[in-house]
């Protein structure tokens, strides 16, 4: 992808959640459960991702994340609990019905892209591999108790939405159990944790592009 | 605590603290914990549905008074009623080929069993509420009265008169009909015990109508008493 590129790229991503302003999109994802979960929850995520992509060479937040999260443990940890979280069936419902629920589910899945993407870079690749891989684990869990569920477990959602929901979060499991293993593989020789403030970020490994810097400014790559 | 130094921490450069980000991470974890086990009261209820007939136990629901439409005409929800009064609602649609033919069976045994003990003064009454704005017509709620040979002194059949009032009353009780597909509903149909405040103190499954009916006696019992 060229440098042109990426920034626009980053911009619609980030800008994604305003499609949820759209009422009719909104009832749409939402009314499907399998939509809902693997549809809007991740678009968050990545809208987060994506904003903090376009930010962080324009804010004192880079410096802070750096300074208070060297090591990206807290990032990965906050978005680790907030996919938990949301994988309790009462939150899907309760974001339906009740809308501080809703704006809450909208701002943590935000939230949870826009630090773990900037802790993505700082993580060492055994810590990054170790949060998507119990990420990946709880995801598999998830589906499959939602495949086997014998009655509904949202009032919001039919059962045959809950099985395909439930298969889609096995399948999501897998692609996160892969990323944790390309991290890791991708580690030997190339993958340096960054040391202080002023080391370069994760060089080893090609992160999302969302959570990439600008190509003028990683000279490491 | 710093960081050991190891080919990716070279000895001699600057290593950020590692203890303190750990036991915020250690907080933050805490913190969710507490937060999952108060958003499912201790790890015991993972469902809306679960969590609703905990709130209906322990009596934090209420329904709302509701101006309804019945085939006799309009007319007040019976709550707020008379001190002593016990309602068994439940919420159907007159389409409904499955759990509300039940629910109508059901309920043509538990007016019986009324008729029978009380006869037409019973402190325990019926309420079915229709919620398919499009289709429970008065006509059809006639129709549905009929087939489950509805006595009106003992069962009101009825559906409210517009969206916001049927939406106000379904979402306070967290009733919650979803479209199945085929041109009906799914919901989490069951029997709700409303006491003459409107308060909500019970859920009954469908096949539970016999322990449904006795807890309304037993209740009426206690409020007379």
């Amino acid at each position: 992808m060229s440098a042109a590129t990426r920034p626009r790229l980053g911009g619609l991503l980030a800008c994604m959640p305003l499609l949820l302003l759209v009422a009719p999109l909104r009832h749409t994802l939402e009314g499907s459960m399998a939509l809902h979960m693997l549809i809007e929850l991740p678009m968050l995520f990545v809208a987060g991702g994506a904003a903090e992509g376009m930010l962080r060479h324009k804010s004192r937040l880079a410096g802070l994340a750096q300074r208070f999260d060297a090591y990206g443990l807290l990032g990965l940890a906050l978005a680790s609990c907030i996919a938990a979280l949301w994988m309790i069936p009462s939150m899907l419902d309760l974001s339906l019905l009740d809308a501080r629920v809703q704006g809450a589910k909208y701002l943590a899945w935000w939230l949870a892209g826009f630090l773990s993407c900037s802790s993505w870079r700082r993580a060492a690749p055994e810590l990054a591999a170790f949060f998507l891989g119990n990420t990946a684990w709880m995801l598999a869990t998830a589906g499959l108790l939602y495949q086997d569920a014998p009655q509904r477990l949202c009032v919001s959602y039919l059962q045959d939405e809950q099985v395909i929901s439930g298969q889609g979060l096995v399948a999501l499991s897998l692609l996160v159990g892969a990323l944790a293993i390309a991290r890791l593989v991708a580690r030997p020789g190339q993958g340096v944790a960054p040391l202080t403030a002023r080391s370069t970020p994760n060089a080893g490994f090609n992160p999302p592009s969302v959570c990439r810097a600008p190509r003028a400014t990683r000279s490491a790559e | 605590m710093s960081a050991p130094a190891s080919p990716d921490y070279p000895a001699g450069s600057e290593t950020p603290a590692l203890l303190a980000p750990m036991l915020v991470a250690l907080l933050l974890l805490i913190a969710f914990i507490a937060l999952a086990g108060q958003l499912t009261r201790g790890f015991e209820f993972w469902t809306f549905e679960s969590l609703r007939r905990d709130d209906a136990a322990a009596g934090r629901l209420r329904a709302p008074p509701a101006l309804l439409a019945s085939p006799q005409g309009r007319m007040p929800t019976p709550w707020p009623g008379r001190h002593g009064e016990i309602f068994l609602v439940d919420f159907i649609y007159t389409r409904c080929p499955t759990v509300c033919s039940a629910l109508g069976a059901e309920y043509t045994r538990m007016q019986a069993a009324l008729r029978q003990r009380f006869g037409a003064q019973s402190p325990v009454r019926l309420v079915s509420i229709a919620f398919d704005a499009e289709h429970d017509t008065p006509a059809a709620l006639q129709a549905y009265a009929a087939q489950h040979r509805q006595d009106a002194r003992l069962w009101l059949i009825a559906s409210p008169v517009d969206s916001a009032q049927r939406h106000r009353l379904l979402r306070a009780l967290g009733v919650v009909a979803v479209p199945d597909g085929f041109g009906g509903f799914v919901h989490n149909g069951a029997i709700h015990l409303i006491d003459a405040d409107g308060t909500l103190r019970g859920i009954f499954d469908l096949d539970e109508w016999p322990q449904a009916l006795e807890r309304a006696i037993a209740l009426t019992a206690d409020l007379a008493a």
